[in-house]
């Protein structure tokens, strides 16, 4: 029974031990986004999945449709998750990427 | 808040009462108490709400689990009650031994594939020793993270692990409550909202209303907080009612957070209860 507890917790020290990283380490904020070099890589990865043609609305398939979706429409308020259901629904992103299409806002959505 | 944490407190001073003794349990442990009776398991299923219960699956045991949490509630007939933002748990229990199960499932939020282990290190006793004891680790692995967005992506930044010490009484054959003491830590974490190592306290307890019916409570308090997890999220806080139906335990489920896996439930609760922020769903356990 000892010997039990001498391994459990011998196992449950060495999970706990790793080295952690945070999403700023893997990829540094990025100061002046365009939509080719940083959003659409992550609309890409993240939203077109389902927010292509025969997908769900809005369309987010090149830059005027994510242009118009965070202007006009609500993508902003829905990867926020304040007070609209939170996107994508597999988790809110990474508080810096969202950051980044703020940015990407008040810098004027550029596109190069 | 304050009420559930001085009840919270002074079932821990209870607790530390009856178990101060630690070399009695060792010598009891040892020494086969043959005589003693060991008491039924104090929750029926094998999750309080969102949290574990100290029930295990038992020797040669195959459970199947499905949980499903629904979206805010909050959004209402827009989202017809969070019905178009669901996630899904899906997922296997084995009972390799009476004491030990392992477990293995996946999960929508972060498409997550857990592992976890059980284990019991002490049972309750009729006219013996107070507590059963169980530990419970689970191994997370992200894989949702894409390499395209994060170039310098190891595969330990995947990894997120709980562990946990649960110690569970039965009071009566209608009341029993659990305490646990909860250890998240993340191998990559958001340097914003979220932080690296959470420590946390936690109780449960079941409340058995009728013979298929009992309503459970739990409640987890970060211990560690920085001001950016602080404000970011809450501490769980989950009411469910267990339906039993014959063969399998159904369990109602009504909680601030809607991830149930257990890194995220205790860590990345995202509702708040006092403005309406809450996630319905459902446990379902069948065995085979």
């Amino acid at each position: 029974m000892t010997k039990r507890f001498f391994w459990v917790f011998s196992l449950a020290l060495i999970l706990n031990a790793c080295d952690s990283n945070t999403y700023s380490e893997l990829e540094p904020i990025v100061e002046n986004p365009t939509y080719n070099a940083n959003i659409k890589l992550l609309i890409d990865s993240k939203c077109i999945s389902c927010h292509k043609s025969n997908g769900y609305l809005p369309l987010l398939t090149n830059y005027n449709a994510v242009k118009t979706a965070t202007q006009n429409g609500n993508l902003l308020c829905r990867i926020k998750g304040n007070n609209c259901g939170v996107m994508p629904p597999s988790g809110r992103l990474p508080q810096a990427k969202i950051n980044m299409v703020d940015l990407w806002k008040s810098q004027g959505y550029i596109e190069q | 808040m304050y009420a559930i944490k001085i009840v919270l407190i002074a079932f821990l001073l209870f607790i530390n009462i009856k178990v101060n003794a630690q070399e009695e349990l060792m010598r009891e442990l040892d020494s086969f108490p043959t005589h003693k009776e060991i008491a039924s398991t104090a929750f029926k299923g094998l999750q309080i709400c969102n949290m574990q219960s100290t029930k295990l699956a038992a020797k040669g045991e195959w459970y199947f689990l499905v949980s499903h949490r629904f979206g805010d509630l909050k959004n209402g007939i827009n989202t017809f009650f969070g019905l178009d933002e669901a996630l899904t748990k899906i997922g296997g229990i084995y009972g390799v031994a009476d004491w030990l199960s392992f477990s293995a499932s996946r999960h929508t939020y972060q498409k997550t594939f857990e592992f976890a282990m059980k284990y019991r290190l002490a049972n309750q006793q009729v006219d013996g020793f107070p507590l059963t004891i169980v530990g419970y680790n689970t191994l997370d692995i992200n894989t949702d993270l894409d390499k395209e967005l994060y170039p310098g992506l190891k595969f330990n930044n995947r990894l997120a692990f709980s562990s946990q010490v649960l110690a569970s009484r039965k009071f009566s054959t209608s009341f029993s409550a659990e305490m646990a003491a909860i250890v998240i830590h993340k191998n990559l974490y958001d340097d914003f909202i979220d932080q690296e190592k959470l420590y946390l306290l936690g109780a449960g307890t079941r409340y058995k209303v009728s013979k298929r019916l009992s309503v459970n409570l739990e409640y987890a308090s970060r211990l560690n907080l920085n001001g950016n997890t602080r404000s970011a999220f809450r501490d769980p806080i989950s009411i469910g009612l267990d339906i039993e139906t014959g063969g399998h335990v159904f369990q109602m489920v009504f909680s601030n957070t809607q991830p149930v896996n257990d890194v995220a439930l205790f860590s990345n609760a995202g509702g708040n209860w006092e403005k309406g922020s809450v996630y319905f769903g459902f446990n379902m356990y069948r065995v085979f």
